[in-house]
Parts: structure tokens; C-alpha cells; sequence
């Protein structure tokens, strides 16, 4: 069964925790976009999300996967930190560790090998943030991806993009309705003075090469040019990998473009469209 | 030596309240465990954000100062960030 949905989703602790800090109109599109991206769900009726994202220090510290899945029969989050910022309470979120051990065997079939977690691994705001819109009621498992967009060495753009393609492979394989979520993004900066900028030109780069459906355009930045918007613009590194899950010539749709300084983040919120138009 | 022990000890900190608990009762104590130097144990026992960031220790392991409540606010954080004094 083909991939049924791709979302992207922006994971900024402000969007539940302080939400009034937010101007009027970066508010109310930002919710509209994720209330429609919950209406979508409810359409779509997926069986099981994979989610693609990133610790950030709770999870991993050393060692360091550069990706591992979550094989585990259950998850919580976010943990009490997150908890408090967020102010959303810490919940279970139901795995599913057979879906996620077809998923580590066709990547080691496949040239990869990403690390395994068969723990209850505990989220912080990467997961529990846009599924508090899109699956409020939790009724639907899923399973984690870890990609390291936060400690040097990263893996590259083209490897992230590269592994989508098991994710791909897996699903059109398998009978369950996926829906994929990749959150993170795009342009902010974490824990340092540059807290609250947003970089324009870049959050434009990356966009327009989505929208139009070439995300192979973006593989080719470095580093450099990713930090120059921010430690936490490395977490493209999830979109990538579910645009390259999603179907050939597959277009993001943006339902939220909100850059909001309040939230330290740039937030981007979507779709990419799953016909395959090439 | 390297920024590790300091980040290790940042990390361990996000884990749970037992560190919290006795690094508020006993700063040096509480990093005894840690392989550490003399400066890096300083800076963390001043929580000296400036110093610890430019020594190169993760910006998003020093927010946990912040996360952990060891300094209350945000802005409280950005101000030691810039080296002012946080009140």
C-alpha cells in the first residue's frame, strides 16, 4: 500500500506552550493548518504513522546513532522539561515493533544500518507537538525514526534522502495505510544569542525547491549554509527523508508559512502531494 | 580535556531530579563524577554561559540550565549567554 499522506510539520515548543506570544495572524494560520492537517488524518484513516524527527538530547547523547528506529511496544512524552514548556501533559503513545523491525530489515537489506531502540523511548517535543493536532486522541501507533541533527558529525543530506527510499520501499510492500510526518524546520536557533532570527533567504531556498517538487536541489548544501539559519535548520534532514519516501515528483504544500520570532522559530507547516506525477 | 565531561554532565542533568537535587545542594560535589578541569568546573559551578558556550559545549545541552529551572527564565538565560549578570 502505497505511503496514504506526508506531512511536514514545524515542532517549536511555543506552538502549545506559549501560543499568545505569537502575533494575531502567525497564530491563528498556524492552528488552521494544523486543524486541517488533523481534518486530513481523519480522511486518510492511516493504520500506522511513521514519524520522522530528531532528539534532542533526551533520547541520545552518547552514543550517538545517526539513525536509529524505535522498535518499542510503547513511547512517552513529552518528558517533565518538555512537559512544562509545552504545557501539554506527558501521555503514552502506542509503537508498533513489528512494522518497525520490517522497516530495520529492509534498511540492512538495503545498504543501511541505522541503530535499533526496543525501549519505551521518551519524546520531548518532536512528536507529541503535532500529534496533539493531528491524533488528539491517540488512537493511532507510531513509529519513530531518529535522525542526529544535532551532534557533529550529521548525516549528509543525500544519505538522509537516500534512506527515505526504505521507508518507500517498505510501505508499498506492506498492507497498512502510512501516513508519514517529518517534523522539525526550518530556520532557528536553540540555546544561543541568535534565539528568535529567522533566515529569510534560506527558509525561500529550501521552500521553493519543495513546492516545486525538486528537493534533489537542496541536497548539495553544506553545513555552513545550513547553519547560517540556525542549529535547528539541520532538522531539514527529516524532510528530505520523507520527500524522497513519498511519491517521485511529489510537491510541498504549504498551509502555514509563519515566521515568528515569539516562537523561535520559523514554522512551516504541509503536505506533499502523494500522486505520482512523473 | 574537552567540552564531553561538561556535556555529559549537562545531559545527566535533563535525565531526572537526583543530579538536579544535589548539584542545588552542592555545586562542586555534584561534579565530582565528571571528568572535568579546574576551568570547566569553575565555569559550571558559575553557570558562566558565556564562557561554557565559547569553550564550544552544545548551545542546546546549555539550555538544560534553563530547562531544569537552574536559571528561571529564557531571558534570564540569554542575558548570561551575553555575559551580563542575569538579574
Amino acid at each position: 500500500m502505497p505511503i496514504v499522506g506526508t506531512f511536514i510539520t514545524a515542532h517549536a515548543p511555543g506552538i502549545t506552550g506559549y501560543p499568545e506570544a505569537a502575533g494575531e495572524s502567525e497564530r491563528n494560520n498556524t492552528f488552521a493548518a494544523l486543524e486541517e492537517l488533523g481534518r486530513r488524518v481523519k480522511e486518510l484513516k492511516p493504520d500506522l504513522i511513521v514519524g520522522i524527527s530528531n532528539d534532542h538530547f533526551t533520547a541520545f547523547f552518547d552514543p550517538m546513532p545517526a539513525f536509529c528506529i524505535g522498535l518499542g511496544p510503547r513511547f512517552h512524552g513529552p518528558n517533565p522539561d518538555f512537559e512544562r514548556i509545552m504545557g501539554l501533559p506527558c501521555e503514552e503513545y502506542a509503537g508498533h515493533p513489528d512494522y518497525a523491525m520490517a522497516l530495520l530489515n529492509k534498511a540492512y537489506d538495503s545498504g543501511f544500518d541505522p541503530a535499533f531502540s526496543r525501549a519505551e523511548i521518551m519524546f520531548e517535543d518532536q512528536f507529541p507537538i503535532p500529534l496533539h493536532f493531528l491524533d488528539p486522541g491517540r488512537e493511532i501507533p507510531i513509529v519513530p525514526i531518529y535522525v542526529n541533527c544535532m551532534l557533529e558529525p550529521l548525516p549528509s543530506l543525500s544519505r538522509c534522502f537516500e534512506m527515505g527510499q526504505v521507508i518507500k520501499d517498505v510501505a508499498d510492500e506492506r498492507p497498512e495505510r502510512i501516513l508519514l510526518l517529518a517534523s522539525g524546520g526550518l530556520s532557528h536557533w536553540v540555546g544561543t544569542l541568535e534565539e528568535g532570527q529567522i533566515n529569510a533567504e534560506f527558509e525561500s531556498k529550501v521552500l521553493d525547491a519543495l513546492k516545486a517538487g525538486k528537493p534533489e536541489g537542496l541536497l548539495g548544501l553544506t553545513n555552513a549554509e545550513i547553519d547560517a539559519a540556525g542549529n535547528g535548520a539541520h532538522e531539514i534532514r527529516n524532510w528530505l527523508m520523507a520527500f524522497a519516501a513519498s511519491a517521485k515528483g511529489g510537491r510541498l504544500e504549504v498551509l502555514a508559512h509563519e515566521p515568528v520570532p515569539q516562537w523561535q522559530t520559523g514554522i512551516v507547516m504541509g503536505a506533499i502531494s502523494v500522486e505520482d506525477i512523473s | 580535556m574537552s567540552v564531553y565531561g561538561v556535556e555529559s554532565f549537562l545531559f545527566q542533568l535533563g535525565q531526572g531530579e537526583a543530579l538536579r537535587k544535589a548539584y542545588r545542594e552542592d555545586r562542586g560535589a555534584a561534579l565530582s563524577g565528571y571528568d572535568i578541569s579546574e576551568e570547566e568546573r569553575v565555569a559550571v559551578e558559575a553557570i558562566d554561559l558565556r564562557w561554557l558556550i565559547e569553550y564550544g559545549v552544545h548551545p542546546i545541552l546549555l539550555l538544560r540550565f534553563n530547562l531544569t529551572g537552574e536559571i528561571p527564565s529564557r531571558e534570564a538565560y540569554l542575558k548570561l549567554l551575553r555575559g551580563a549578570p542575569a538579574q
